[in-house]
């Protein structure tokens, strides 16, 4: 197979070349290590606190007024709806919590009254002569997504009998809206850390392919053509990447278990929780993919530096 | 006289350097036949270079048309300039040798260009070491060897394609009278078997009798083009590599 002989052949220039002068080429992938490490870090925490997040934030709720005319009855009616809804949301949300309960008007006015109390007077309740609050469910929901639940209140909205919908969402947009900016900071770093690994290797290969001029030239001058001339660049890119991104994942586990050994020399329940959700690494996958991913960069970094050295410079 | 249809033609050919005053070739017209031993003679500055160069696609005409073999080399795209270089071994005065790669390495590196990789390779390597007398030394490094043997490295080199042209710009430059004597012996066993050799040289003496025709070039025009009966070299007839 002439081709993996070529390439096996250009991966020993690579490999004779990282071995002539490892320290710059060490100076390199420490740059791309560190590089990486901050989205791995960021992505890994992300990934750590959305679960915890939903678990320890209050659950949210969705308060279901009923018409104030509604009929006797119909509160046992709209009650039998909403398990209804709740049934088939459970059934298609996984690992969601439903709770259903009914509040009374009675209980409201009265909740109403103790509120009022506190806030210190009744004089415009005691005015009133009739209760003006209707009947109300009240449905809490835990481990939902912010639009698995606005559908929910959408549905109940559409129910018989029922006159008011009230989404608590103002945590659920909160919280949404924390994960979507740490999700955009996670994809620009991302996009940023795509740069650097290619920056550095575009630098790296321009200064080989200036130290390798004459080489190069005299390749050229027997008949090597531009990919034969390129392909060592490309796998001392890749090589870049790799021993980058594998550094990257090696520093995170070192970090991840020095900050967790510091949270359980403190002690407490609160200090073993943290320990406890400090990511030592990425699952296996996703390393894997991001060495990946530095892998094709440093690839590409080392390709078109080649490529432009070749067509610029030689 | 030509002594086959022309391999190698220059028609009208001028070429000028950015920033030089004169023209490197001005309107040269040449043709060249498969299987002549040329002579390229001419002082410094002459275009001896310049004339390799294009044959090459080293350089291209900035005006007329450079062909080998049938091919507009001034016209080959980048890509296929590589392929055609494969058809040509190339030889210089400053040998272009790599220094940290040992003499079968350098030889064997149009091999690993093509392709061939590997004990094959290897082996290739060795025969045109051979054929220049330097099997010897194989893994020696090339800054080790005298100039004459580094010379015939780079000889080695340039036929280990097996090319159908060979050019040598001043080869023999630097070198003693004895060791000059050798490579141009070399040069004319690979004339003997089928090989265009085109040798630039100022020396002229170097090849009396082998070249079968000389040129002259001055100032980048043809001043001389004479047709001579080679002489028989001293050296043994070798096999096709």
């Amino acid at each position: 197979m002439p081709w993996l002989r070529a390439h096996l052949h250009a991966l020993s220039i690579a490999l004779r070349g990282i071995a002539r002068e490892p320290l710059s080429w060490l100076a390199g992938v420490i740059v791309i290590a560190v590089a990486v490490l901050l989205p791995m870090v960021l992505h890994a925490t992300v990934g750590a606190l959305a679960p915890m997040l939903r678990d320890i934030a209050a659950e949210p709720e969705i308060s279901v007024f009923m018409t104030p005319d509604a009929a006797p009855g119909a509160n046992v009616e709209l009650r039998g709806r909403l398990e209804t809804l709740l049934v088939a949301a459970r059934a298609d949300t996984r690992g969601a919590r439903f709770a259903l309960r009914e509040v009374p008007r009675g209980e409201a006015l009265e909740r109403f009254r103790i509120d009022a109390e506190r806030a210190g007077g009744t004089g415009a309740l005691d005015a009133l002569k009739d209760n003006p609050l209707p009947d109300s469910f009240i449905v809490t929901a835990g481990g939902v997504e912010a639009d698995r639940l606005g559908q929910l209140a959408e549905a109940a909205r559409a129910l018989p009998g029922v006159d008011l919908v009230q989404l608590d969402a103002a945590w659920v947009q909160r919280l949404a809206s924390a994960l979507g900016v740490v999700t955009a900071l996670q994809w620009a770093l991302a996009a940023l850390l795509a740069l650097v690994v290619m920056a550095v290797t575009f630098n790296a290969t321009r200064v080989q392919v200036l130290l390798l001029r004459d080489e190069i030239e005299i390749a050229r001058l027997v008949g090597a053509t531009g990919a034969f001339i390129r392909r060592p660049f490309v796998y001392r890119g890749a090589l870049l990447g790799l021993a980058g991104g594998t550094l990257a994942l090696g520093l995170m586990a070192l970090l991840g278990q020095a900050l967790r050994m510091a949270f359980e020399q403190r002690g407490g329940a609160d200090f073993a929780a943290l320990a406890a959700a400090v990511p030592i690494g990425l699952p296996l996958v996703e390393a894997l993919l991001s060495v990946i991913v530095c892998v094709l960069l440093g690839a590409m970094g080392g390709n078109w530096s080649a490529w432009r050295q070749l067509r610029v410079h030689l | 006289m030509t002594q086959t249809a022309p391999l190698i033609e220059f028609a009208a050919v001028r070429k000028a350097y950015p920033g030089s005053r004169g023209d490197a070739l001005a309107g040269l017209d040449l043709s060249i036949g498969r299987g002549e031993f040329i002579a390229v003679l001419g002082p410094s500055g002459a275009g001896k270079s310049t004339l390799f160069k294009l044959i090459a696609a080293i350089e291209r005409p900035t005006a007329g048309r450079v062909s080998v073999g049938g091919q507009d080399v001034g016209r080959l795209s980048r890509a296929a300039v590589p392929w055609f270089r494969r058809k040509l071994g190339l030889t210089f005065q400053d040998t272009k040798l790599l220094y940290d790669r040992s003499v079968l390495d350098n030889v064997m590196l149009p091999l690993l260009c093509t392709g061939s990789f590997g004990e094959q390779a290897r082996a290739r390597g060795r025969a045109a070491l051979d054929k220049v007398g330097l099997r010897q030394f194989e893994t020696a490094l090339p800054a080790t060897l005298s100039g004459g043997e580094q010379q015939r490295v780079a000889l080695a080199r340039a036929i280990v394609n097996r090319p159908a042209v060979l050019l040598a710009d001043e080869p023999t430059a630097n070198l003693d009278a004895a060791a000059a004597e050798r490579i141009v012996g070399i040069f004319a066993d690979f004339h003997r078997l089928g090989t265009t050799v085109m040798v630039a040289t100022h020396t002229p003496a170097t090849l009396a009798g082998m070249a079968t025709r000389t040129i002259h070039l001055s100032d980048g025009r043809l001043v001389g083009d004479e047709q001579h009966a080679p002489r028989e070299s001293s050296a043994p007839a070798q096999e096709d590599i």
